[in-house]
């Protein structure tokens, strides 16, 4: 046996999914571009951060190269080599990844610095 | 040519590649366009309050921009979004708890205001009124299926609940806004 208030209930169900359906939208008004400004600002700041790690770790590696090549043993060698070679391998991985092109001058540095060293020797 | 006019003549599958591919900004800032309203919606429906609506659907777009590469594009972009915006949500709730600051959500006056939409007819204010009434679940699992388009097996995935407390945590919702409403009318 059907209860009294089930066709209205049911009626009032139907109602309640044609509403749900199409859920009310919020205004814009500026909402868009202020989250954009912001994205924008995340994004520039995450690049100066990354800038400037990369500027620290070149100049360490380029202290580094430098304090071992004051040395003259073959393990200061090979040490200073593993460097270079670890250097090349970030080059590589920042064409790879084209983050920046300044991010491959900065790996580029130490090289350059270690090139002048061999050549001045 | 206008850059504008570029995007919007693109498709959603479009602008997130391109969005994805070339970092673009204004591929992203499309998508926000197109997004914010639903998404801020979705979340004052959760949170009850408007400009804490509006901030952590802020939150939700920069995580999504932050995570675009991880969007396999195996659901809808919005289910993607709401997903993330669900678990803003889940973390502001706990961090509120938490605190246990003069903020805390429950306390807020529940108050629906006509300007902050584009439109709403007074049927729509009456069920947005009603939806407040529900639970937190409740609320989230009768928006994702019924005003979002998503599967319950999708609102199952975003809710972090087995399918089945999906269907009833729905049907439960559903019959609270019937007394709520039949109760007005």
């Amino acid at each position: 046996v059907n209860k009294p208030n089930s066709g209205k209930n049911h009626d009032l169900s139907l109602q309640i999914d044609e509403l749900l359906k199409s859920p009310p939208v919020m205004a814009d008004r500026g909402y868009s571009e202020a989250t954009t400004l912001l994205i924008e600002n995340e994004m520039k700041q995450a690049k100066i951060q990354f800038m400037t790690i990369a500027i620290i770790s070149s100049v360490l590696t380029l202290c580094l190269v430098s304090v071992l090549y004051s040395f003259s043993s073959p393990l200061v060698d090979t040490a200073t080599n593993a460097i270079i070679n670890f250097n090349v391998l970030v080059i590589a991985e920042s064409i790879l990844s084209i983050v920046d092109i300044s991010l491959l001058a900065f790996a580029l540095l130490p090289l350059f610095c270690v090139g002048i060293v061999r050549m001045t020797e | 040519v206008n850059s504008n006019a570029i995007f919007a003549s693109m498709n959603e599958q479009e602008l997130v590649q391109r969005a994805r591919s070339q970092n673009d900004v204004g591929a992203f800032s499309t998508l926000v366009r197109q997004h914010q309203g639903g998404l801020r919606t979705f979340m004052f429906r959760l949170c009850k309050d408007y400009s804490l609506a509006d901030d952590l659907a802020q939150e939700t777009m920069l995580q999504a921009h932050k995570k675009l590469e991880r969007f396999r594009g195996d659901c809808k972009f919005s289910t993607w979004l709401f997903s993330i915006g669900y678990r803003c949500f889940l973390q502001h709730k706990r961090k509120v708890e938490r605190e246990q600051t003069k903020h805390d959500m429950l306390s807020l006056e529940l108050q629906i205001n006509p300007g902050c939409y584009q439109s709403i007819s007074a049927s729509q204010l009456d069920l947005e009124r009603a939806m407040l009434q529900l639970s937190d679940k409740e609320r989230a699992a009768i928006s994702l299926c019924f005003s979002y388009g998503c599967s319950h097996s999708e609102a199952s995935d975003i809710l972090q609940i087995p399918l089945g407390t999906v269907k009833t945590t729905i049907a439960s919702g559903k019959n609270k806004l019937i007394g709520l409403l039949g109760a007005k009318k």
